[in-house]
């Protein structure tokens, strides 16, 4: 009886064994063949090319002429769950902060990024009575802010604003981490002083009465980065030609919002499931820009990693080559 | 002249929609310090009759006497000692006997008073602090004795205290019980099956029959106290007891 | 002392020491990504690293669980014990009562935030909701299986009104079930510590801390050493709680009808 006990626990350790490594990471999948593309984006305008390509059918226009049956989008609520997301190999593509990707990067996500897609384009929205006396950053001592999670852009800007302003993030005032739609629900019901948000949700906290916008981020960090286009390294390796037609489309639909900005606009309220009326009110009263070249934003994505050293949220600074990979831009 | 009458005492039960008499018009009366044994066979009603004396069940008809006093519900004059495991396990022997102490709002000092003097009648003193786990059988109905004493109540109802325990320890409580009867001076009302115990402790044994039960018969008992049981005249008395089980057909075992 | 102790436990101490041993084989040897599984130097590493944070990020999280636990037993019992008691009242809040119960204290995070805000509080009544029912229903179970016999001996030694047999008899009765139930909703109550602290929230003015707040935290920086570390934090804890429990259970129990089967 004492030899059967044994050899079950062998069998058990086996199995174990077997079954953990049977886990893929993004690296593992690579041996996988490619017929799928997903696509990561957050319900937000600074992501509308991504939304256009996809609702105009261009994604799947470029792939399909690789063998590619499926593409699909994945909405996330924030950049810290998306890139999350894709280093457990979910994703090929992400439309994300230059921030978490930074952050993803640095813990081994094998991806880089080929292009920017939007600068600026956040706000700080305080409650009415809040905003109506508003005078400075120093008013914000001892309140409560919603804003993405940590390692994301809007958090990244906030906590150095604070910090340049010699207010202690961490002791002076509570930041609490939400998604949009939870940020919103907490300043509507009136249980959270204020957020710091990508557009379009300061406008519909102002549309509903409920807060006000007092601080553009381009005004606190004036033309961040914000949100860039990062590829797998497969992708980047092994299919280089559908990484340039990527790149094209994202142009092409980035360009598409400028020359036809009603439809755009259309486009970006059916996605994110808001009225056009906020939509339009968001890019009335917004200070973003949706751009392309990635080495405009050089300067910009090292310090948001300055910035993430410093807070503890990264063990070293990485370097351009590290972050970027600006050989497919350069070939237009 | 009696401390407690029964009358006419009668008990139906409901259940399913169908009607069980259990007792028939008892009639009985009690006399002051009267030490009685009721027997019968086994489901004849002698733990319903015992339970209507005490108020923890409603006669169907007929009433109850307490000093001619209409008894309706539990009252602090009758004491009760279940046959097992009626002690609270989470208090130790001591406030067992302590609890009806406590309900009557008697004193901490007084309440340690009495209850020590009955731990003492029952020969637990060295266990007061036990808990009734730590006990045997038969310590543990010395203690139910203990605790029914202590309220001083005027009318002891014994629900055959010592049926589930082994012969030896029974013959001890048996004789100790008659101790304490002599010493306290209680009425006693002893419910049993086993007819050797009602004849060596009652002066008088009631015989029910089944049920429908009634009184079947009345016998009185003069043997002397302290009573050997294997006298002649007692084992005389167990037999006619015995025959008359027999005979008058009352059925079902004992 | 502590020898014996050892030596009684060698069958338990063996088993952690193994799966951290197996651990560490396999994150290290097999499958090389710290994303996919740390390896137990690199969640030792961390632990040093955070070891100042380690105390206060528990005592915090300790507090919201006592907060919760301390609502579900001035709830639960109450209600537990007259549902047990009285037929009436079992009717009454059964139905309602296991309508709720099901609902997993995840589901009540929007109301617990609208109704506490982002505070302790919220995090409190999570922790709550997990807490509440093994309690309630274990009082309930207790009260249910009170002995007649002993009800019926306490009448008889003056003890009539129903209030004072619920606390007299009842209730001392039903100690060791309810006594069990605590064991339970702690269990479920910190296991709920994660979902409960999911906002950062106020945590006593302390700014960021907490061990369900910290394990959010890195899991969005990607820090998968620490989040493992502090996924350690809760299972330890829990055990030591549990254990606690059970020392306590046997020690406050031993009237318990019948001798624990372990002292034979």
């Amino acid at each position: 009886m004492k030899k059967n006990k044994s050899y079950k626990y062998i069998a058990m350790t086996i199995l174990l064994i077997v079954g953990l490594s049977g886990c893929t990471s993004q690296q593992q999948a690579e041996e996988e063949k490619l017929n799928t593309i997903t696509i990561g984006v957050q319900p937000s305008t600074h992501q509308v090319a991504e939304m256009i390509a996809m609702d105009k059918g261009w994604w799947d226009e470029i792939f399909s002429k690789y063998g590619i049956t499926k593409t699909k989008d994945k909405l996330f609520p924030s950049g810290p769950p998306e890139m999350h997301a894709m280093l457990g190999g979910e994703l090929d593509i992400a439309y994300v902060g230059a921030a978490p990707a930074i952050s993803a990067i640095s813990k081994g996500l094998d991806a880089k990024i080929i292009a920017a897609v939007q600068i600026s384009g956040s706000a700080l929205v305080l409650t009415p009575e809040l905003a109506d006396n508003y005078t400075g950053p120093n008013d914000l001592i001892g309140k409560k802010i919603a804003t993405f999670p940590p390692g994301s852009i809007q958090d990244s800007v906030l906590k150095h604003w604070l910090i340049q302003n010699n207010i202690n993030p961490d002791k002076d005032l509570r930041i609490v981490a939400m998604g949009p739609g939870d940020a919103i629900t907490a300043i509507e019901a009136e249980q959270i002083d204020g957020v710091f948000l990508p557009a379009p949700s300061p406008s519909k906290i102002e549309l509903d009465k409920k807060g006000k916008m007092v601080e553009l981020s381009g005004a606190m960090w004036p033309d961040h980065a914000c949100c860039v286009i990062v590829v797998s390294g497969k992708l980047i390796r092994e299919y280089p030609e559908i990484v340039k037609e990527i790149l094209d489309t994202h142009i092409r639909a980035t360009n598409y919002i400028y020359s036809d900005t009603d439809d755009a606009k259309k486009i970006c309220a059916k996605k994110i499931k808001l009225s056009e009326e906020v939509i339009d009110y968001s890019l009335e009263h917004w200070d973003g820009a949706w751009v392309t070249d990635p080495r405009k934003i050089v300067d910009s994505v090292l310090s948001f990693a300055k910035v993430q050293y410093d807070l503890g949220y990264i063990e070293k600074m990485p370097k351009q080559e590290d972050l970027f990979d600006m050989s497919f831009y350069n070939q237009i | 002249m009696y401390q407690l009458q029964l009358k006419n005492l009668s008990k139906t039960f409901r259940r399913n929609s169908k009607k069980l008499l259990v007792l028939d018009n008892i009639n009985l009366n009690v006399k002051k310090s009267e030490f009685i044994a009721i027997v019968g066979p086994s489901g004849c009603g002698k733990t319903t009759l015992l339970r209507i004396i005490m108020g923890l069940e409603h006669p169907s008809k007929g009433s109850i006497k307490l000093d001619d006093k209409n008894i309706k519900e539990v009252s602090s004059a009758l004491g009760l000692v279940f046959q097992e495991f009626s002690l609270f396990g989470w208090r130790t022997v001591l406030e067992n006997v302590t609890f009806g102490l406590e309900m009557k709002k008697i004193g901490k000092e007084e309440q340690m008073k009495i209850s020590e003097k009955y731990i003492k009648l029952v020969d637990l003193e060295d266990f007061k602090k036990h808990y009734p786990y730590e006990l045997s059988g038969g310590m543990k109905q010395r203690v139910a004795v203990a605790r029914a004493l202590a309220t001083n109540p005027e009318v002891l109802l014994m629900d055959e205290p010592f049926g589930a325990l082994d012969e030896q320890t029974r013959n001890t409580l048996q004789t100790e019980l008659i101790k304490i009867w002599k010493e306290t001076r209680k009425t006693i009302i002893f419910i049993t099956h086993n007819i050797e115990e009602a004849i060596f402790l009652a002066q008088r044994i009631i015989i029910l029959s089944k049920t429908p039960s009634t009184v079947n018969r009345i016998i009185e008992n003069k043997l002397s106290y302290p009573r050997d049981k294997l006298a002649p005249d007692f084992i005389k008395l167990k037999c006619d007891i015995t025959r008359h089980f027999y005979d008058d057909k009352i059925d079902g075992d004992i | 002392m502590l020898m014996n102790n050892l030596k009684k436990n060698k069958i338990q101490i063996f088993s952690i020491l193994f799966f951290l041993f197996l651990w560490q084989i396999i994150s290290q040897y097999l499958i090389n990504d710290p994303l996919i599984l740390p390896t137990v130097s690199e969640v030792i590493k961390a632990f040093f690293e955070l070891s100042a944070n380690i105390p206060t990020d528990i005592a915090v999280s300790l507090l919201h669980l006592s907060t919760g636990l301390f609502f579900a037993l001035i709830v639960g019992i109450p209600i537990g014990a007259l549902m047990g008691w009285y037929g009436n009242a079992d009717q009454l809040f059964d139905p309602i009562i296991e309508m709720l119960r099901p609902i997993p204290p995840l589901a009540w995070i929007p109301f617990a935030i609208i109704w506490f805000g982002l505070s302790d509080y919220s995090a409190g009544y999570i922790i709550f909701i997990g807490a509440l029912f093994p309690i309630l229903t274990n009082t309930y179970t207790g009260f249910r299986n009170t002995s007649k016999r002993l009800v019926e001996a306490a009448k008889v030694l003056g003890c009539k009104k129903n209030i004072d047999l619920i606390r007299y008899v009842a209730l001392p009765s039903s100690f060791p079930y309810i006594l069990s139930g605590i064991r339970i909703s702690i269990g479920i109550g910190w296991m709920c510590v994660v979902a409960a602290e999911m906002f950062g929230l106020d945590n006593y003015g302390l700014g960021n801390v907490g061990v369900g707040n910290m394990l959010w935290q890195y899991y969005s920086l990607h820090m998968m050493d620490r989040v493992a570390l502090y996924m350690l934090i809760l299972g330890v804890m829990g055990l030591l709680m549990d254990r606690l429990l059970k020392y306590a259970e046997t020690n406050l129990l031993r009237w318990k009808k019948g001798t624990n089967i372990r002292q034979i």
